[in-house]
């Protein structure tokens, strides 16, 4: 305990430096567009940025990287109140109470909760990673191949089992991004694997450029139809402040979400949209005017603000304390810092303390600049909205171009990112979760290599899996998580059907 | 035939290519497992998964859900898609100054439908904008071309 505290303050002296000052607020600036902008979510954001940081120290990338992330967050909740579109995935929950009381005047109040919630949950939430990170990085330098090997198929599972969409669906991604993890030379034996004579193959299937493509592009083919003037209600500064009941009413959300939200982080997937979703249903549980939900409560705008940017920090311990992200945004960070030569693990607070402490405190000050930038400046964010998609589409499209030439200089990753837009264009309109994929995809040849090491270590000898206490406790929750999945669907079909609230 | 049915389907084919593919590469053994292991323990994963799609989305009842147009309006998805692939081409050979001045005058003009002075307008001053940005003064290295910028 008392090592975090000195940790965080030496984080402290190293992220008020002018440099990582300037670029957490950058950071925190673009997170909040992209966040505003409907369309382009953090992962967009982080991935154009991603180039910008090649010149600088890893501390200061890492720093302005996560200022996107959460800052996206906080942007998101804007167009969800005030135009009932969610600028990023997470917010699409806000949308529903958020709305309702910006069309009854109290757009303001909405807007200053969610701010003020968002704070609350995103510091709560650095708190938690501040203790509990350094603990389970610890923890997990015991791990050997194998259990590392199973505590990848338990997040595999896990993405599965907590994702929106059909099991089925989102496990065919999975195993799909673990496929495409495969192709490239073999790093055991030199293999070349399905490379076809292509020598840009040969390093695998770039992250970014498939990132890049799933989310930028894909995105960009499915919206262009986008084009409407939009209507926006635009609250006043003087009508920001909530009044006495409704500050009263978010004290409970606002301490429910961080916790949920924090807790939800550290599953894999999309745990920042399923923490939103389950404080709604959480808070709508707890009320005792659950009727009233969806026609403008402020626990409805609340719970799931907190718990979305709460879950942020929830998702970075994973990333940092094992090296193994839990989120598409999460493992472009992840490239980020390998870029910079630094591998997020175990090892990671003992060898470079200064990124990690540096980055833990710089979210502090990333929460308040946050808070400062969205409130006042609310009026100026929203007139974004106001820039038409035919416009902003084609320069998307160049930074994507200019973000994934830039990594490795490969005009061969361009035209991957170009047919990975493609088939994100395509496996959306087939109603499939592209997220688990891309997880896959970079959790593949750390999960190969696991499996591999862990069977010559073993001499072949499956039992390696089921040989240490850790890894028993990691296959069981899997086997669970496997049975629960199957189940689901099947008892979901048995439930009597019930009229959509 | 719905569009579940036609998903699992390509995935089917795809774990079935992955299979023959695995299978052609050194499968080694248990205790030295060769570059062909995983990917066929993934591909045949991958058959069984797409095999329960293809089977559940026989036996599903909403065949008849999406009354929408599936595929909707290609047209312009196609434009951005061409557009985009001609620019690759150019990326390296012609420079990124001029590649991306005239790739966001193609896009302007074709798919956003501005007038074409407009259009030219906006993709220079867009071109230059991200040549001084990021070339300039972020120091990303992008490819000069024959024109040298």
């Amino acid at each position: 305990m008392i090592d975090a505290f000195v940790g965080m303050g030496q984080g402290f002296l190293i992220a008020i430096t002018p440099q990582n000052f300037y670029y957490c607020f950058i950071g925190c600036l673009f997170g909040t567009v992209v966040g505003v902008l409907p369309g382009v979510g953090p992962l967009a954001g982080i991935s154009l940025l991603l180039p910008a940081t090649f010149g600088m120290d890893p501390v200061s990338a890492l720093i302005m990287l996560c200022g996107i992330y959460y800052g996206a967050m906080y942007g998101g909740s804007t167009t969800s109140i005030l135009m009932n579109i969610p600028g990023e995935a997470a917010s699409v929950i806000t949308c529903i109470d958020g709305y309702q009381m910006a069309r009854k005047g109290r757009a303001g109040a909405a807007l200053f909760i969610s701010a003020w919630g968002s704070f609350i949950g995103g510091n709560l939430s650095v708190l938690g990673i501040a203790l509990l990170a350094p603990a389970l990085a610890g923890f997990a330098v015991k791990f050997g191949p194998a259990e590392m090997f199973a505590i990848m198929v338990m997040a595999m599972l896990l993405v599965g089992y907590v994702g929106s969409g059909s099991v089925l669906k989102t496990m065919c991604m999975v195993v799909l991004g673990l496929f495409l993890g495969t192709i490239g030379m073999d790093t055991m034996t030199g293999y070349l694997r399905m490379t076809y004579g292509i020598k840009e193959l040969a390093d695998g299937i770039g992250f970014i450029p498939v990132a890049m493509g799933l989310f930028g592009i894909g995105e960009i083919l499915s919206s262009t139809q986008d084009t409407l003037v939009r209507d926006v209600l635009k609250p006043k500064l003087r009508e920001l402040l909530p009044n006495r009941q409704e500050l009263k009413r978010s004290w409970g959300p606002i301490g429910r979400g961080s916790v949920l939200g924090f807790f939800l982080g550290l599953l894999p997937g999309a745990a920042h949209i399923i923490a939103g979703f389950a404080s709604y249903a959480l808070e709508k549980k707890l009320s005792k005017h659950p009727e009233e939900f969806g026609h403008g409560r402020i626990e409805g705008v609340a719970g799931p603000e907190t718990a979305n940017n709460a879950a942020t920090g929830g998702a970075m311990i994973p990333f940092l304390s094992l090296g193994i992200p839990s989120g598409p945004a999460t493992a472009v960070m992840m490239v980020a810092l390998l870029i910079h030569g630094i591998k997020p693990g175990p090892l990671l607070i003992q060898e470079n303390p200064e990124v990690f402490w540096g980055v833990i405190a710089s979210m502090y000050i990333g929460n308040v600049m946050l808070l400062i930038l969205n409130l006042p400046l609310v009026g100026i964010f929203v007139n974004l909205l106001r820039i038409p998609f035919r416009l902003l589409f084609p320069i998307i499209l160049t930074i994507c171009l200019i973000g994934v030439y830039s990594v490795n200089s490969s005009p061969a990753e361009l035209w991957i990112m170009l047919i990975s837009g493609g088939v994100g264009f395509v496996l959306k309109r087939f109603q499939y979760d592209l997220a688990p994929l891309i997880l896959a995809l970079i959790i593949g040849p750390m999960m190969e290599l696991a499996f591999r090491q862990s069977l010559m270590m073993s001499g072949g000898d499956f039992k390696v899996f089921v040989a240490s206490p850790i890894s028993i406790v990691l296959i069981s929750v899997s086997v669970l998580l496997a049975l629960g999945s199957v189940a689901r669907p099947l008892l979901a079909n048995r439930s009597p059907k019930t009229p959509l609230n | 035939m719905n569009t579940d049915r036609v998903s699992f389907s390509g995935l089917f084919v795809i774990a079935l290519y992955g299979l023959l593919s695995s299978l052609l590469m050194p499968l080694g053994e248990f205790q030295e497992p060769g570059p062909g292991f995983f990917p066929l323990c993934l591909s045949l994963i991958l058959v069984i998964l797409s095999g329960l799609g293809i089977i559940s989305s026989r036996m599903s009842t909403h065949d008849a859900s999406r009354s929408e147009p599936f595929w909707g309006n290609m047209k312009t998805p196609f434009k951005i898609v061409a557009a985009t692939a001609l620019a690759i081409f150019a990326f390296e050979p012609v420079g990124f100054l001029a590649t991306s001045a005239c790739f966001l005058t193609l896009l302007f003009l074709w798919v956003s439908r501005y007038p074409w002075w407009q259009a030219v307008a906006m993709g220079l001053a867009g071109g230059l904008a991200g040549w001084f940005s990021f070339v300039k003064l972020l120091g990303v290295p992008m490819p000069g071309g024959f024109l040298g910028f």
